[in-house]
């Protein structure tokens, strides 16, 4: 057992109600920049729907991500040899129009256009090319189902193998944000030819050396979510940083900090390295969820903190994990899922799955109904977050509802469920961290994670810009 | 003129070219890298981009063996001389296609396609013309050598021996009196490259990932 | 309220029906609309009644209650057009409302037990959140009354966690009592002129020229209508001092003044009467009456911290051809189903010569703004302005209890500067004009309408019309037949001097909502906090500065119940005085000591104090509407002292809407002749909310441009796509009498079939091209939109239904209209 920390991400998306602004803070932060303009560190998707870039999900088509080979893991893009192959054209790359070509206006002709017998517009140009554009596609073409057809070709939807018309009658509707999930076992550090990629040892944040990267952009078709980005200016990759300078301090990411719905929650995880490849290469992808649970370890175990401390996680990152909240909502209540969990990178951002209204044609006379009754049907979310395990799904939703059961309970008397799994005070605490909900809360992140000695931190008080000179600071 | 063009100047290429990539990778690695624009054009580079470095390779192993296996070795193991240039030209006009060839379409791609300004620099334009020219006196010399436009003329006489000369840090400028201008005209080329090396994007070609076989995996880094 | 006989102090009873205690049985016929297009008819019920002996005779009464449950239909045992279960197709079960919803009958019952079941376990913890969705429509004072119904009967209202959750644009300030005195000048003198945009903006825009409505087919069954042009109602309700209306009068506040004196009549009785004569002989008119008359035209409009044209305008392209003459997309022929009666009809040659209504009746309009969208495009003088980062300004609203500040992060750029420091200067300037073209103090007579919250609201008791104009009585002034008159004097060279200061009028007392306190303390206290006005030149040398924005909003928050623990105290007081209950202070005497200053906010924002200007108490616990009428007993401002059922004004009867009554959305074509050049569409043109910008603000941002669709868009029903040839992304016209819109498309299954959605606001200057329709730029998603006024939003002088600022009617409802949708032909960018 080797226990090492992870800075981990829930996102509640029963609360999640798309407002787009953890997209527009990260990239006002991060990408507001030419050659990153069209990268969303951070994009939130309807689903139904393909996402973006186009239909990521699609492994079939994009290879991205591990598979089990003669009980070995291999990238699904092939060997390393066939990597090399593919160097000078790789074939699952995905291009500009996969993600959309970036614009913006001739805002100046509204102020200096002369005298005209019309009134003057702002007409988009690309920002590529500087000519003038008409927009085709763009990050969020298909959100709140905007363009039907698009919406049908969802990958999931064709998973779950039932005839989903998504007519008026029928339709369900949720929001996806999603950003890099630093995985345990990530699939663009494995695909990246010059080592420029790599994982924080200290935290587990993945991030790409602009340095080292020699812009061979073997990670980006590697990422099964795509959230490795070409920088078209720099030639260089570029992904979400979990806001490290932010997390160093003990601040959240941008993202979670500015979320309007409060859905967003960070916090240390303890994993044991070593059963790292063997949770990931389980043949039966069903079974990847369970093994990642198991992959998280009690950070009030003794043996874990044993360990933890031999392999140098210090100890306020220690206390840390014992107030994590993800922890609690990951482990303790069993409340938020891994997303595609059959891409075998072990991705530590994790959903709280959404309850959604009855549908129309049910006909419960009860005030909290049974999750096969709602309208997001449950084999749906199965092939998002449980590689089609459709009775997890059921426990986790459940789990939401018997929590509303206990609070109205609390509220008006009325009879609490049979078999409860937890105490009822258990389920206020839940309520507690998801409807209530404090910032103080939903972040705990320890302030520490420099890894530097107290001389260290010493010799660089106030000399940002004085040390070193010729720059190698 | 030839003592300096002969004599001076490929040492001149080859410090501009070693220096100055050195410097380049100490002070400027944040702009190293391949410049792929695989990004902004997929589809035109599918036939376009392999082709070319395939054809890259094969060029470049030909004049491995043209230039730094002396006739006497070849000679010596029983392979005549025509035998050699049946070899060779059997390796080479294919290698020779394949490069132009790709070269043509990729130009064909840089230059056609809006989207690919924002991957081309002026350093890029300049190395097109370059390596065009580079590739267009080899390849067209070999073709005009090959169909006897050039006399008897024998590289392996001429060239070759006085490249190694070079190497040898005691330059036999001499050599270099009777070779055709075509030739002479390549030479001068590579030592341009070899000048505008550092400054370009073919710096790219020194980071062949070699150390990714022997790597593990996962890279795991402290902070 | 207690439910105690004042004299004896006997405790009532009342009875909420009367069925087992009844006299008898009586018809009631009850208007019904729910038939197919224009036909009407009554129900009949039947409602119990007792007989009561009265000096004028034996009258029969009923209950609200009674009443009520009769126009439900519910079967009470006494006959008449009832339902007898849910089952049946009867008005109003919920089998009958199947047909119109399209929500089965099941789910209605299933939904309704639900809501009842659950407000009697939490004692009414059951809420209904609506706002915008509801507004927008012509009949949404009868929907909010239906669901205010609901409510009530299930003991919601005033209760934390339950209720009527307002969620709708119309921000009050909650510093209220300050932010009124400053911003209406009343710290200085009285009258302000305060005014119902909806009213104001149809007759300046003459979108009575091309009226859709005619009141005739919309009444009760059982009634001809007063009149049949909507505007009539609007110019009677001027008459009557229901409404506002402004401009006033065809001739100047001064040359009223004028020829009173020259007549002989003096002082302000004197004008009252005067004007109350001239309008009755009719030399004297309201500008209404005449809207296309120049010396009626508004001349100058500012706009400021909106998007008046190119977000806000209803009937957009009749602002553009009417108020600033030029181009727009409105189909030629001008046709109003009927003729005003009140109005003078100028004949369109009439009006498009020089000088004339074609030709835009403003001379100026002036934008304050920092972005060049339409507002920007359109007007004369762009003044840049400050955004919310670069200025100090409050901010809160009547939803949440909470006051926050805008604060300067960075410096202006160029030359822009904040709003307060705009019209600052502005005053300044125009002070400066006045005094060098030596203009005299100028004498303002014009008419202030009945008010809420005063003793005006039994002005016109028992909700009868006597119109004053047709000899049903005299005009008398004040706050009885007819508006008041009131006169101000405005020396347009002290107009700097009055600016920069708070008026002295403070020192006299201060108030809100019919209470009123003692503020001389006040005044004094933000004399030492704001420094004093230093200018010896300026005649409010002295007085407490209102230089920057900063110290007026110390003042501001200085003179407010919500912001000032002691003021929150005085008013809780003075409502003990006038209701007789003895315990409201405590509301509020806990924080008494407490005054909000712009630091303290910028700080840390703060919670507002409990006061009698608002209807909730958020002592100690989140605000919720309502609770001091239900907790504490106070009266709720209606003519009953209670919430109510049942609304017995002639004019809601002649709209047969005494009591909650189903009403079907407008049902106009959307122009006489469809174009027809190829496959077009009628769809029900809806505009809710964008999600891309706060209404217009926004939009145009990169960024958020990039994360939908980059440009205007209108979302349809992918059949009805079809139908059509229309793909996702295609170029679509979507046009009706008002005017023609060319808008990308989107296509997608969320919409139901018959519907179109052009999310509000996306403005028209973003990636718009020209439509071949019109032969211009396509508008904006107001441009298939109009004003339609509705009669009953114009009641006033009578209870509850009199005229407060901000407070009630007429709705600037817009989305009872209808488009025809096609693909576009060509789309041309007229770059000429």
């Amino acid at each position: 057992m080797k226990i090492k920390a992870q800075v981990s991400m829930v996102m509640n998306l029963d609360k999640c109600i798309g407002c787009h602004t953890c997209s527009i803070t990260c990239k006002n932060v991060w990408t507001n920049r030419a050659g990153a303009e069209y990268m969303y560190f951070n994009n939130v998707e309807t689903k139904p729907g393909i996402g973006y870039p186009k239909n990521w999900e699609d492994q079939e088509r994009w290879k991205g991500g591990w598979q089990v080979e003669d009980g070995e893991l291999t990238l699904r893009s092939g060997s390393k040899l066939t990597r090399m192959l593919k160097l000078f054209y790789h074939p699952e790359q995905p291009e500009l129009d996969d993600y959309y070509e970036p614009w913006t206006y001739d805002y100046e002709t509204l102020i200096s256009s002369p005298r005209k017998k019309h009134q003057p517009v702002a007409r988009p140009r690309s920002l590529i090319t500087q000519q003038r554009m008409e927009i085709k596609w763009g990050p969020n073409w298909g959100d709140d189902l905007a363009g039907g057809d698009d919406a049908r070709a969802d990958v999931n939807l064709k998973k779950i193998g039932q005839e989903i018309a998504l007519e008026f009658s029928d339709i369900f509707m949720k929001y996806l944000p999603r950003n890099c999930n630093h995985c345990l076992n990530p699939a663009c550090v494995a695909a990246c030819p010059s080592g420029a990629i790599y994982k924080r040892e200290e935290d587990g944040v993945v991030l790409v050396s602009q340095e080292t990267c020699r812009g061979w952009r073997h990670c980006v078709p590697a990422c099964p979510y795509k959230k490795v980005y070409y920088n078209w200016k720099t030639n260089k990759a570029e992904k979400c940083t979990f806001c490290y300078p932010r997390l160093e301090n003990g601040l959240p990411s941008v993202c979670t900090d500015t979320c309007v719905g409060r859905v967003r929650y960070m916090g240390i995880l303890l994993y044991d390295m070593d059963a790292v490849c063997d949770a990931a290469k389980i043949p039966d992808e069903k079974m990847i969820y369970a093994n990642m649970l198991d992959l998280v370890k009690d950070p009030n175990d003794p043996a874990v903190i044993e360990s933890a401390r031999k392999s140098g996680v210090s100890e306020m990152v220690l206390k840390s994990a014992q107030e994590s909240p993800v922890y609690q909502i990951i482990k303790r209540w069993k409340l938020a899922l891994p997303l595609h969990p059959e891409y075998r990178t072990l991705p530590m951002v994790w959903y709280i799955p959404p309850l959604s209204p009855i549908a129309k044609n049910f006909e419960d006379r009860v005030y909290l109904p049974k999750s096969e009754a709602m309208r997001i049907p449950v084999e749906y979310l199965a092939a998002l977050f449980t590689a089609g395990n459709t009775r997890i799904i059921v426990e986790t939703l459940q789990r939401l509802l018997d929590m509303r059961a206990v609070m109205r309970q609390k509220e008006i008397g009325e009879t609490l469920p049979q078999n409860l799994e937890f105490e009822p005070l258990e389920y206020e605490r839940m309520y507690r961290l998801l409807g209530i909900a404090k910032y103080a809360d939903r972040v705990k992140l320890p302030a520490g994670l420099q890894g530097k000695t107290h001389e260290e931190l010493r010799e660089l008080q106030g000399s940002t810009g004085y040390a070193c000179p010729g720059g190698c600071c | 003129m030839s003592g300096f063009l002969w004599g001076a100047l490929p040492y001149i290429a080859f410090t501009v070219l070693i220096v100055g990539t050195a410097y380049r990778y100490w002070t400027g690695e944040r702009g190293w890298t391949t410049k792929s624009s695989e990004f902004l054009a997929k589809d035109s580079l599918k036939v376009a981009g392999p082709m070319f470095h395939l054809g890259l390779l094969m060029a470049f192993g030909g004049h491995v063996i043209g230039i730094l296996v002396p006739k006497s070795l070849t000679d010596g193991v029983g392979i005549s001389e025509h035998l050699y240039h049946i070899i060779a030209l059997a390796g080479g006009i294919p290698a020779g296609l394949l490069f132009f060839g790709g070269f043509f379409l990729l130009m064909q791609r840089r230059f056609g396609n809006p989207r690919m300004k924002v991957n081309t620099s002026t350093m890029d334009v300049w190395l097109y013309l370059v390596l065009f020219l580079t590739l267009v006196t080899g390849f067209g010399g070999t073709l005009m050598n090959a169909v006897g436009l050039l006399g008897d003329f024998n590289y392996r006489e001429a060239i070759s021996p006085w490249f190694r000369s070079v190497l040898a840090m005691s330059p036999d400028v001499e050599l270099m009196a009777d070779v055709p201008l075509i030739f002479k005209a390549h030479m001068v080329m590579w030592m341009i490259t070899a000048i505008i090396f550092p400054l370009t994007r073919l710096v790219h070609c020194l980071s062949f990932p070699f150390e990714y076989f022997l790597r593990n995996k996962i890279v795991y880094r402290r902070k | 309220m207690r439910s105690e006989n004042s004299d004896t102090g006997e405790e009532i009873i009342p009875k909420l029906s009367i069925l087992r205690e009844r006299d008898d049985v009586v018809e009631l016929m009850l208007p019904y609309f729910g038939n197919d297009r224009g036909e009407k008819s009554m129900i009949s019920r039947a409602v119990p009644v007792k007989k009561i002996k009265t000096c004028d005779g034996v009258k029969i009464v009923t209950t609200v209650y009674d009443l009520t449950l009769a126009n439900y239909g519910i079967d009470t045992g006494l006959g008449g057009e009832c339902a007898s279960s849910y089952e049946d197709d009867t008005p109003y079960t919920p089998r009958w409302q199947e047909k119109f919803t399209g929500v089965k009958a099941e789910m209605v019952i299933h939904t309704a037990r639900e809501f009842a079941d659950n407000s009697l376990k939490t004692h009414g913890r059951t809420m209904v959140i609506m706002g915008g969705g509801i507004n927008h429509w012509f009949h949404a004072d009868v929907i909010y009354r239906t669901i205010l119904n609901l409510l009530m009967m299930c003991g919601c209202e005033g209760r934390n966690g339950g209720s009527w959750a307002h969620y709708v644009g119309q921000e009050k300030l909650r510093p209220i009592e300050g932010w009124a005195r400053v911003m209406t000048g009343t710290d200085w003198q009285g009258g302000a002129k305060l005014q119902n945009s909806t009213s104001f903006y149809y007759f300046a825009t003459d979108q009575w020229r091309n009226e859709e409505i005619d009141t005739a087919p919309l009444v009760s069954p059982d009634t001809t209508p007063r009149y049949r042009h909507p505007s009539d109602y609007n110019i009677m309700a001027a008459r009557l001092g229901w409404l506002p209306a402004y401009p006033c009068f065809n001739k100047s506040g001064q040359k009223i003044f004028d020829e009173a004196t020259a007549a002989g009549f003096e002082g302000i009785d004197g004008i009252r009467k005067f004007v109350a004569q001239s309008l009755k002989n009719r030399t004297l008119e309201f500008s209404w009456e005449d809207p296309d008359a120049p010396e009626n035209f508004p001349r100058n409009l500012f706009i400021w911290r909106n998007n008046l044209i190119g977000s806000s305008s209803k009937g957009h392209d009749y602002f553009l051809k009417y108020l600033l003459g030029t181009r727009n997309s409105i189909f030629a022929e001008e046709e109003s189903v009927v003729k005003p009666q009140e109005i003078k009809w100028r004949d369109e040659s009439e009006i498009s010569g020089e000088g004339g209504a074609l030709q835009g009746k403003l001379d100026l309009l002036v934008d304050l703004d920092f972005r060049m969208a339409a507002s920007a495009l359109y007007s004369d003088v762009v003044l840049p302005t400050a955004t919310w980062y670069e200025k100090d300004d409050l901010s809160s609203t009547d939803m949440h209890p909470f006051v926050h500040p805008f604060q300067a992060a960075v410096d202006l750029i160029w030359e822009a500067r904040s709003d307060w420091d705009i019209f600052r200067t502005l005053a300044k300037a125009v002070s400066k004009v006045a005094t060098e073209a030596e203009l005299p103090v100028y004498k303002d007579v014009f008419a202030v309408p009945i008010q809420h919250d005063t003793e005006g609201e039994t002005a016109q008791p028992e909700g009868k019309i006597l119109d004053w104009s047709k000899g049903d009585c005299e005009p008398v002034p004040g706050r009885k037949t007819m508006p008041a008159i009131a006169m101000i004097e405005r020396d347009y060279t002290k107009l700097y001097d009055k600016w920069v200061a708070l008026g002295p009028a403070i020192q006299k007392g201060n108030g809100m909502k019919g209470l009123g306190w003692a503020s001389d303390d006040l005044y004094e206290e933000i004399r030492t906090r704001n420094g004093v006005v230093e200018d010896k030149n300026l005649i409010s040398y002295g007085m407490p500065s209102l230089y920057t924005a900063k110290k007026a909003c110390d003042a501001v928050m200085g003179l407010s119940t919500t912001t000032n623990g002691k003021v929150a105290v005085r008013a809780w007081r003075d409502l003990e005085r006038k209701t007789g209950l003895s315990d409201l202070t405590k509301l509020a005497s806990d924080r008494e000591s407490e005054r909000f200053t712009f630091e303290m906010v910028a700080i840390q924002p703060r919670e507002t104090i409990t006061s009698p200007t608002f209807t909730g108490s958020n002592q100690n616990r989140r605000y919720s509407p309502f609770t001091v009428s239900i907790e504490q007993l106070v009266p709720f401002r209606t003519v009953t002292g209670r919430q109510s059922f049942y609304v017995d004004h002639e004019l809601m009867f002649e709209w047969g809407e005494s009591m909650s009554v189903y009403k079907p959305i407008l049902d106009f074509k959307p122009l006489k002749n469809p174009l027809g050049q190829s496959k077009e569409i009628t769809l029900k043109f809806l505009t809710p909310h964008n999600k891309w910008s706060t209404h217009s603000m926004y939009f145009d941002s990169q960024q958020m441009l990039t994360l939908f669709r980059g440009g205007q868009t209108v979302w349809l029903n992918e059949k009805d796509a079809e139908s059509i040839g229309v793909r996702d992304n295609d170029w679509c016209e979507v046009y009706n009498r008002n005017g023609v819109v060319i808008s990308r498309a989107v296509v997608s299954p969320r919409l139901p079939r018959g519907v179109m959605f052009m999310y509000h606001a996306q403005d028209r200057h973003i990636n718009v091209p020209g439509s071949k329709i019109s032969g211009t730029r396509g508008g904006t998603h107001n441009t298939p939109t109009r004003i339609h006024m509705k009669p009953t939003h114009m009641i006033g002088g009578y209870g509850q239904l009199s005229y407060g600022f901000n407070y009630y009617g007429t709705t600037g409802n817009q989305r009872d209209i209808y488009v025809v949708v096609r693909k576009a032909q060509e789309v041309d960018w007229l770059e000429d």
